[in-house]
């Protein structure tokens, strides 16, 4: 019976789900020419509305931020569930949360690195950081906001406030998906941590930085645990990819560090991995009724974001098609 | 050849002399000078070819690092990752005096500001691994950067340090001497015109003077 109160929702994103960018349109603003043939293509599309507002092609960005709001506007308004949707939001407050305490550290003001769409109005957060009173934020992010301020008064280290605040997106994440008993989310996020992990592992060595800092920046709520990242910091990325043979994303950590050996750049692991999540979520287009469509939605959207920036940036600095197109996530429809 | 406009007196081509020597003297010198400063230009020229071709490959491959970080990261999360650096530099300025030039000497101290080293003012999760190859290149390119900017100043000032010596020398050379040489000649000729014109003079007197004896 639960099912039933997902019945409008799902019902209402099966109907937008129709309107996302499909292969063949995406295929067309690779071969666009350049920047303003994109454009035109995204004017037959759902994007017109916004694109028609916009002041020249720099202005891309906005567009693109705003469609997203758009998109969470719509999935909150629909959701029977908001505190599992918030999940997805909990990202963009963090992003506001570390850029008004960097701001505040540096005595600047960057409104326009914020974005309106996380799940705390900007104006309230901006409030908290002023006065240093978190006791209206979620335990765990207040726990983390602490820390932070603590922590940097101390050390002035910018990358601390990162690493924490990064630390309590995803234990929120976890434990908000836990609470409501979502094992659908809670396999999605533990995936995307492990994987991030992974990822992690592979900068750190790269770096040079050794088994403190990877404790440091090393996310909870995985599959994988610490001391297999610290057995494997020593040794060859080939060993990794053996270890991880097992797991369901083996594919995307073989093929990601071999290009990785060839190429020293992550790109492909990076695009790996976003596709795998999708595939994942993906997987939610065939339930009828549960969250699931709803963040198969949400997915699709910021991924169809991600895509147009990809396209964007990569025409405006006349990179060739090829190169674009590798680096290009999956389409959901 | 024009000569100076000066009256044939003695004094005056004294005067001339002493002024012709210098000018010789002078040229000289610049001239050493001159060679010098070139053979200094053309090595300082070479290597700022050198570098720039370093800076300009490094600076690509970190563009290009940049460029795909930006393309998979939103223009708000990136900036947000950046917005804090780690370290603050500052230029120190000196001069050195190469052949009269006064090239600058430009010294980078960097100071961290937080206690364990490292360039990457962000956290792993939530920014692209590209980053990373693009903070660390801009890092190492920097000093190159300075090394260069010093190099180029000072191949400017050398070039313009050069072209005035060259005027000078010039000047001197084409001008000034022959000129000198020129008025000096001109002098002694009027000089020796006199003299000889005196001495018929007397030679004449004296016959006068004989023929009335």
């Amino acid at each position: 019976m639960s099912e039933n109160k997902y019945l409008y929702a799902v019902t209402r994103i099966r109907a937008l789900e129709t309107k996302l960018l499909d292969r063949s349109k995406i295929e067309r603003m690779i071969e666009a020419k350049n920047a303003e043939e994109v454009i035109k293509v995204l004017y037959e599309t759902d994007y017109a509305g916004s694109i028609s507002e916009m002041n020249g092609i720099e202005d891309y960005e906005t567009v693109l931020s705003k469609e997203v709001a758009k998109t969470y506007a719509i999935i909150r308004e629909v959701s029977p569930t908001p505190e599992l949707t918030d999940i997805f939001l909990y990202k963009y407050d963090v992003h506001n949360l570390k850029t008004l305490l960097k701001s505040s550290f540096l005595g600047e003001e960057n409104d326009g690195l914020l974005t309106a769409v996380g799940s705390i109005p900007v104006q309230k957060l901006k409030e908290m950081v002023k006065e240093r009173d978190f006791k209206d934020l979620h335990p765990i992010l207040r726990e983390g906001v602490e820390e932070a301020v603590a922590g940097f008064t101390v050390n002035p280290d910018p990358q601390l406030i990162d690493i924490v605040l990064d630390k309590c997106l995803f234990r929120l994440m976890y434990r908000t998906a836990g609470k409501n008993k979502s094992s659908f989310l809670m396999d999605y996020i533990s995936t995307q941590v492990d994987l991030i992990n992974i990822k992690s592992m592979i900068r750190i060595k790269a770096m040079g930085l050794g088994r403190e800092f990877l404790k440091r920046v090393f996310l909870e709520d995985g599959r994988l645990d610490l001391t297999f990242f610290s057995e494997l910091l020593d040794e060859s990325l080939d060993i990794l990819s053996e270890k991880l043979s097992y797991k369901d994303y083996h594919r995307v950590v073989e093929e990601g560090v071999a290009s990785y050996q060839k190429t020293k750049s992550l790109t492909r692991f990076e695009k790996l991995s976003d596709d795998f999540l999708f595939d994942m979520v993906k997987k939610g287009k065939y339930v009828a009724f549960g969250i699931e469509p709803l963040v198969g939605y949400l997915s699709a959207k910021e991924n169809e974001v991600k895509i147009i920036r990809i396209i964007m940036v990569g025409k405006m600095n006349e990179i060739p098609n090829e190169l674009i197109r590798e680096r290009l996530r999956d389409v959901y429809v | 050849m024009a000569r100076l406009n000066v009256n044939p007196t003695r004094m005056e081509l004294t005067g001339l002399k002493k002024r012709l020597k210098t000018a010789q003297r002078g040229h000289k010198l610049l001239k050493d000078k001159q060679d010098e400063l070139m053979k200094k230009f053309i090595d300082m020229v070479r290597k700022n070819k050198e570098l720039r071709e370093i800076v300009e490959a490094e600076l690509t491959q970190a563009f290009k690092n940049f460029l795909i970080a930006r393309a998979v990261m939103s223009s708000e999360v990136l900036e947000e990752a950046i917005m804090y650096p780690t370290q603050k530099v500052s230029l120190e300025l000196s001069t050195k005096n190469i052949m009269s030039v006064n090239s600058p000497i430009l010294k980078l101290i960097k100071e961290d500001n937080r206690e364990n080293a490292g360039v990457y003012p962000y956290g792993l999760a939530t920014t692209s691994g590209e980053l990373d190859g693009a903070i660390i290149s801009l890092q190492e390119v920097m000093d190159k950067m300075i090394e260069l900017a010093q190099v180029e100043k000072t191949c400017q000032l050398m070039a313009r340090e050069i072209e005035k010596t060259r005027r000078r020398v010039n000047a001197l050379e084409y001008v000034m001497i022959p000129q000198l040489i020129e008025t000096v000649k001109y002098i002694t000729m009027k000089l020796d015109e006199n003299e000889r014109g005196n001495r018929v003079r007397l030679m004449k007197v004296k016959e006068i003077v004989g023929d009335r004896t």
